[in-house]
Parts: structure tokens; C-alpha cells; sequence
């Protein structure tokens, strides 16, 4: 996988994104115009890391175009907690559609993400994580993140 | 430097010079060895011939003389007379000049002369005495038919005693014939590069050169073939010494008549005048050459040490420190190409030189700002309003982006932490700015919303939106024991109040409430602040992003799980604030093995021990 790749496929006012690899400052944004889009959907699944310069990219980007719907799918871990530092990560007209919690055994030391979609795991009113996440082995699993700070964009919708 | 001892050019001059006259030379004295032998034998082949030819000539006549007077001889055995017949053949017979017959008692030797026929009476009577005496040489010293050739110095003469054998009793007729060979005479004596002999079995000339007046051959000639007396070449070419020592050809002939031979002998020196000249001229020729290959040598090597001559004052230069040189040589072959190479990399190197220093410039100025920024930052320890603080710092290169900060106002104890967009000298400006801006709002009575806001305007005036700057405000009033803050965007601390037993990572409680944009983001930002209980032995630890993000040997990051985790344990029996910033220390060193940090990493703790 190259260092960044990002795919938009547009369709009339709307558009799918899908972004993966490394969000810094060696990323152009420029280059992919946001005007004239309405709704869009990005899906984070890949993406790998974000540093500082790569926020601030970020939030110009989305700033572009700032009347469009946007809707988060699928974001990692990483995403997340950008979400719930940075002000302006998730514009204020853009909502997470569904996210990965890490699990982890502390005995085994398996991990897994899960995915929590809203209206499943999660609504606007809370979490509703699954009543029993397990790894391959059957062993029980706990969330990896405190859950007042990870959940915490939550509640500012 | 080696000191230069014999140039270049001289050896180039010197190798283009040497090979093709020494190429030239070689072929010289070849083409001079055969054309030498050549010449010898061509020499010796055309002086054979000559002896050959004259001598065959020779035979040719004496014999036919001998043939043609034979009738005549016989007849006068008998009447001992020459009759009118006789006389009258004679007459026509143009190559006799005179027939003398005598009557030789061999036994006493004695000769009588009995009868003469001469187509000059008168000469032989001046002569009579000398053939009679060759006559009695020949009766006592020459035996049976040998025939010996004589001059009879009249010098287009010559003559011989043919002998007959006398019945018993009676005394032998021997006739002395001369002959008149004006033709050989002509020959022989005008002869001049080469000169023909004729000699007699006992080496008189019978003929010769006018200019030889010796009559002995061997006073003239050093010749071997003459010195055997038996079996003698018939015909050859020798090698001898006249004289006066000079070196001479000689070839001879035997004419088949009485041993005696023709020689044709040349001076060595004429016969090889032709090859003296081919000598001379070519060693002419040669020097001429040699001139020639050394002044285009001169040119060659003068253009090929030309351009390296450049490039070795270029060198020099360049040894000397001097740089910024170019050598102007316009030739496309190797050395041409040399010198471009030479060019490009005089140009390198001196790039490379102005950019170390430049460099070092650069490391010099960012240690400066180093040592400056170091004096941004506060003690480690400290105790401010029983509220004790202990921290840590340290950029990922000279300068960082990181900033924290505590201070008094107003007997309240505000603690700033931030993080910069990126780190370095870039960042490491907008801490500076952050930290001025700081110290006048230490002089405000303003909450950490407001010095926030302070704050966020004079970020935003550093950088224009270019930078910006997560940041974390709190503030503790001892009077309340509250604790009041103020986030733009910065990770957000953990709480830790006091509990008996041992924590846990729920036990973290993220100061989170509010939350604000990056400081620089825009101009007006407002930000929120919120208040939470900080009481007696609770514990608040701050840090910027590089904490979780430091690397060990593998490049794998520590992680939050890991970070919370040490977190957890090393707050677990609620040691003092510097101790658990030593063992959390402690176990990020160990962790990251060295490894060169890939962002400013900056912690502090903060315990309440107001009680």
C-alpha cells in the first residue's frame, strides 16, 4: 500500500471517500475538491496514523466545504480519539455512523476491534456495546479504552 | 604532494619519439643488411661474368691462332721452312702478328732461331733478344706441352712457345707465336672501376690496367686461389686487400690455355658506393624523419599535457583549499570528459562546503535556541501551595514543540501544558511565543478560559493558521480545593483521586468535559472551562502525545494500553509526585531502549497535599 491513497467516487451532489494509509503534513488535499458535494460518506477503515500537520490538513480540507452532510464509517481507533481531542475533527454537521472499539484479553492478549454501528451498539442516547465479545479461543473480552473518554464524542451530538 | 620530477609531457614526448625511431631505425638496418647482401652478390655474379666472358674470348682466340697455323707447323717440321703457302696463309691470317720457329737441342739446351714470319720485320729484331731468351727459358725450365702466355711489351702483344716433339736423333722445333690482341688491350688497360688482368700460370700479367705498372700480380693482389699450385678453381670471386690495403673484389676466370687466368678486380668501396649512398640517404632521410614524428610528438603530447597540466594547477587549488575553479578544457575525449567530471565535482564539493557551513551555521544557531528555549521551561520540582509538581522534558531534536509551565497568581497555582503542530525550530518558535504570552497573563486576574483566549489571539497572530497549538490550562484555588480548566484540543489529563487499595484503569478519570479548538485555529475562539474537586492526595498527571507515541529498537510504538497501564501501576500506592515521575521515567527509558524519539515527549504530576 502506498503512503497515502485516497478514492472518491461522486455521484451527482454525493460522494463516497475511501481513505487509508498515513495522514501527515506530506498530504495534499488540494487535490481533491469537496465543492459542490452535499452529502459525502468517508470511510476511514485504513486509515493507518495521523499526526499533528496531518489534523491540521484535515480540518482545512473539511472546512472547504463546510454546508455538506458528512457521515464517518468504520473509524479506527485512531480516528476516534482525533474526534474526541481535536475540536473540528468531525465537523459540526458531520456524525460517526459506526466505529471500532478494541478489545483485549490480559490473559491470552488477543485484541480485536469490534465494530459498533449506530442504531446497534450505539444511539445518539448511548452505547449498547454486545453483552459478550470472545477471541478465537472463546476467551472473554474486555474494551482496551476508558470508555468516559473514548465514548465522549457521543455525547456531543 | 609528491614533488613532480620528470613531466608528463616530456615521457609522452619521449615514448612518441622513441617507438618509431627505434621502428625506424630497426627497418633501416634491415633494409641496409639485405640490400648489402644483395648488392655483394649482384657484384660478384656480374664480375664473374665479365672474367668469364673475356676468358672465353680469350680461348677463343689463341686456340683458333693455334688451329689456323697448325698445317704450318707440320709442314715446317719437315722442311724446316715456312713456304710460300705458309707465308701467304700467314698474311691472311690477321691475328698473328708473327710466327719465330727455332731449333732447340734439349739436351744442351741450345736454340738457334730458323726462321721468322712478321708483318714487322723490324720490331723483332729489337725483340730477338727477348724471345730468344724466353725461348731458352722455356727449354730448360718448362717441360713437355705446357703453354705459358707472355707479353712482349709492346702490350697489345702477347705470345706463346707451342713445341713439338723431335723424332730420335733430331733437335725439337719450338714457334713462338705472337699475337696482336689490340681489342683485349683496349679493354684490359682502359679498364678503370674494374680491372681486368690477364695472367699467366706463374702470375705475370700478360694484360693489365695502364695505370698498374707492376708485372708480378701477386705485388698487386693478396690472392689465395694463385697460391695452390694444383687443382685450382676455374673460376671464382675472392675477397682480398690491394696495396695500399683496400678492399677489393676479385673474380676470376681460367681461359683454358696454359693456367692462365682473366681477373676482374673492383675496390669494395665502388662496388658498394651504391649502398654507401642508400646509407647516406637514408640516414638522411631517417634524421629527417625522426624530426618530424618528434615536432608532431610535441604537438600531441603539448595538447594532451595541456588540459592535464590545467587539471593538475587545478588540483593543486583544490588542495590549497580553493574551490571555486573551473578547467577550460574543449576536448570530448577522456581527458575532456576528466575535466567536466573535475568541474562537476569542484562544484559539488564546494557546494558541499558552503552548505556545511551553513549547517554548522544552522546547528550553531539551533543549539542557541536550544539553550534559550531550555530557559522557557520551570524547575522539575516544585511546591507551590502545598500542591507539589514534579515533570519531565525532552524534544525529539535540539528544539521542541512541547511546552509546560506552573506558576502563582494570585494564590492560586495555574499549570499550562502544550504541544505545537509538528517540532523543532518551527515549533519550538510558538512556544516561545506561548511562553511570553504567558508571562503577561500571569500579571491578568483571569480564569483558564481567559487566559486561554489570551493565549489562542496571540497564537493565532504568530502564525497566520500556519501553526497551531493543542493546549491544556488549570487552574487550583487552594481556598476551594477546585480545580478549574480549560482544553484547545490538547489530550486530555487524568485524575487519579485518592482510594484505598490498589487502582485501576477505571480509576483514571479524563479531564474532558470541555473541549475547545486548537490554539492559531482562528482569532476568536471562545473557550469553555469547567471546575472539578482536587482534593487532599489526589493526583493529576498531564502529558502531550509523544508520551504513548515513543518507539523502542523495533520502531513499535508503546501504545495506550502500555502507557495507561504504567500509569496505573506506578500510581498504585500513591507515591510522591516526583517519585512516580522517576519511575515513570524510568519505565519509558526501559522500554524505549534508546531509541531516538519520534516526537517531544513532556509529563507532568501534580499531587494535592493540602489537607
Amino acid at each position: 500500500m502506498s503512503k497515502f491513497e485516497l478514492k472518491i467516487d461522486k455521484n451527482a451532489d454525493a460522494a463516497k471517500i475511501s481513505i487509508a494509509g498515513i495522514i501527515d503534513e506530506d498530504v495534499d488535499f488540494n487535490e481533491y475538491s469537496l465543492s459542490g458535494l452535499k452529502q459525502m460518506e468517508l470511510d476511514l477503515n485504513n486509515v493507518k496514523s495521523i499526526n499533528s500537520c496531518g489534523i491540521r490538513e484535515w480540518i482545512k480540507w473539511l472546512g472547504s466545504n463546510s454546508q455538506a452532510k458528512m457521515t464517518y464509517i468504520n473509524c479506527p481507533k485512531i480516528i476516534i480519539d482525533q474526534i474526541n481531542m481535536v475540536d473540528g475533527f468531525l465537523p459540526q454537521n458531520g456524525k460517526v455512523q459506526s466505529f471500532y472499539v478494541p478489545y483485549y484479553n490480559d490473559d491470552s492478549g488477543t485484541e480485536k476491534n469490534v465494530l459498533f454501528r449506530h442504531g446497534t451498539e450505539f444511539t445518539e442516547s448511548g452505547v449498547k456495546p454486545p453483552e459478550k465479545v470472545v477471541d478465537e479461543a472463546g476467551n472473554a473480552m474486555e474494551m482496551d479504552v476508558i470508555e468516559s473518554k473514548y465514548f465522549k464524542f457521543l455525547n456531543k451530538k | 604532494m609528491k614533488k613532480r620530477t620528470f613531466s608528463l609531457k616530456y615521457k609522452i614526448l619521449l615514448l612518441l619519439t622513441l617507438i618509431p625511431t627505434i621502428a625506424l631505425f630497426t627497418y633501416v638496418l634491415l633494409a641496409m643488411s639485405i640490400f648489402s647482401k644483395d648488392k655483394i652478390a649482384y657484384i660478384y655474379d656480374s664480375s664473374g661474368n665479365l672474367s668469364q666472358a673475356l676468358s672465353q674470348q680469350l680461348r677463343v682466340l689463341i686456340t683458333g691462332v693455334i688451329s689456323n697455323n697448325k698445317s704450318v707447323f707440320q709442314e715446317f717440321v719437315t722442311t724446316r721452312n715456312f713456304s710460300t703457302a705458309a707465308r701467304a696463309h700467314f698474311e691472311n691470317a690477321n691475328n698473328t702478328d708473327a710466327v719465330l720457329a727455332y731449333e732447340v737441342d734439349e739436351t744442351t739446351k741450345q736454340v738457334a732461331l730458323l726462321s721468322m714470319m712478321a708483318r714487322n720485320k723490324v720490331d723483332y729484331d729489337n725483340l730477338k733478344t727477348k724471345i730468344d731468351n724466353q725461348v731458352k727459358y722455356e727449354a730448360q725450365y718448362i717441360k713437355g706441352n705446357q703453354r705459358i702466355l707472355y707479353n712482349l711489351d709492346q702490350n697489345d702483344k702477347i705470345y706463346f712457345v707451342e713445341k713439338t716433339t723431335p723424332e730420335a736423333g733430331t733437335k725439337a722445333i719450338y714457334f713462338v707465336i705472337v699475337i696482336k690482341v689490340e681489342e683485349f688491350y683496349d679493354t684490359f688497360s682502359t679498364s678503370s672501376a674494374q680491372q681486368l688482368f690477364l695472367i699467366n700460370q706463374f702470375g705475370q700479367v700478360v694484360l693489365g690496367p695502364g695505370q698498374v705498372t707492376e708485372k708480378d700480380i701477386s705485388k698487386v693482389f693478396d690472392l689465395k686461389f694463385l697460391k695452390t699450385k694444383d687443382n685450382r678453381f676455374q673460376q671464382g670471386v675472392e675477397e682480398t686487400t690491394d696495396m695500399e690495403k683496400k678492399e677489393m673484389i676479385i673474380s676470376f676466370a681460367e681461359i683454358g690455355f696454359g693456367d692462365s687466368y682473366v681477373l676482374a678486380a673492383v675496390k669494395k668501396e665502388l662496388a658498394l658506393s651504391a649502398l654507401d649512398q642508400l646509407v647516406k640517404k637514408s640516414v638522411i632521410f631517417f634524421v629527417l624523419l625522426v624530426a618530424i614524428i618528434a615536432i608532431v610528438s610535441l604537438f600531441a603530447s603539448g595538447s594532451i599535457t595541456n588540459a592535464l597540466t590545467q587539471l593538475f594547477e587545478a588540483t593543486e587549488k583544490v588542495s590549497q583549499g580553493q574551490f571555486d575553479i573551473q578547467v577550460k578544457v574543449k576536448t570530448s575525449d577522456e581527458i575532456g570528459v576528466l575535466a567536466d567530471n573535475f568541474n562537476l565535482m569542484a562544484k559539488e564539493v564546494s557546494r558541499l562546503l558552503e552548505q556545511t557551513a551553513e549547517n554548522a551555521r544552522m546547528q550553531n544557531e539551533l543549539q542557541t535556541a536550544k539553550t534559550v528555549q531550555e530557559t522557557l521551561f520551570p524547575d522539575s520540582n516544585a511546591l507551590l501551595e502545598k500542591i507539589a509538581i514534579s515533570g519531565f522534558y525532552e524534544p525529539a531534536s535540539e528544539c521542541g514543540g512541547d511546552w509546560w509551565h506552573y506558576c502563582k497568581i494570585n494564590n492560586r497555582v495555574f499549570f499550562w501544558i502544550g504541544d505545537a503542530t509538528g517540532h523543532g525550530a518551527p515549533s519550538a518558535l510558538i512556544t516561545s511565543a506561548a511562553k511570553s504570552a504567558a508571562a503577561i497573563i500571569e500579571s491578568l486576574d483571569v480564569g483558564p478560559g481567559g487566559a486561554m483566549e489570551y493565549l489562542n489571539r496571540c497564537i493565532y497572530e504568530v502564525s497566520r493558521g500556519r501553526l497551531m497549538m493543542t493546549f491544556f490550562i488549570a487552574c487550583y484555588d487552594p481556598a476551594t480545593k477546585k480545580l478549574t480548566y480549560a482544553n484547545a484540543s490538547h489530550e486530555s489529563p487524568y485524575l487519579i483521586k485518592k482510594k484505598s487499595g490498589p487502582i485501576k484503569k477505571k480509576d483514571l478519570i479524563p479531564l474532558n468535559d470541555v473541549n475547545n479548538p486548537r490554539l492559531g485555529q482562528a482569532r476568536n475562539t471562545k473557550y469553555d472551562e469547567t471546575t472539578v474537586d482536587f482534593d487532599y492526595e489526589d493526583f493529576i498527571f498531564f502529558y502531550t502525545d509523544g508520551v504513548p507515541d515513543v518507539r523502542n529498537g523495533s520502531e513499535a510504538a508503546w501504545g495506550e494500553r502500555e502507557f495507561l497501564k504504567t500509569i496505573v501501576e506506578t500510581q498504585t500506592d500513591f507515591p510522591p509526585v516526583d517519585v512516580f515521575i522517576e519511575r515513570f521515567v524510568n519505565k519509558m527509558q526501559t522500554y524505549r531502549s534508546g531509541s531516538t524519539l519520534v516526537d517531544d515527549v513532556t509529563f507532568f504530576g501534580i499531587k494535592n497535599l493540602n489537607g
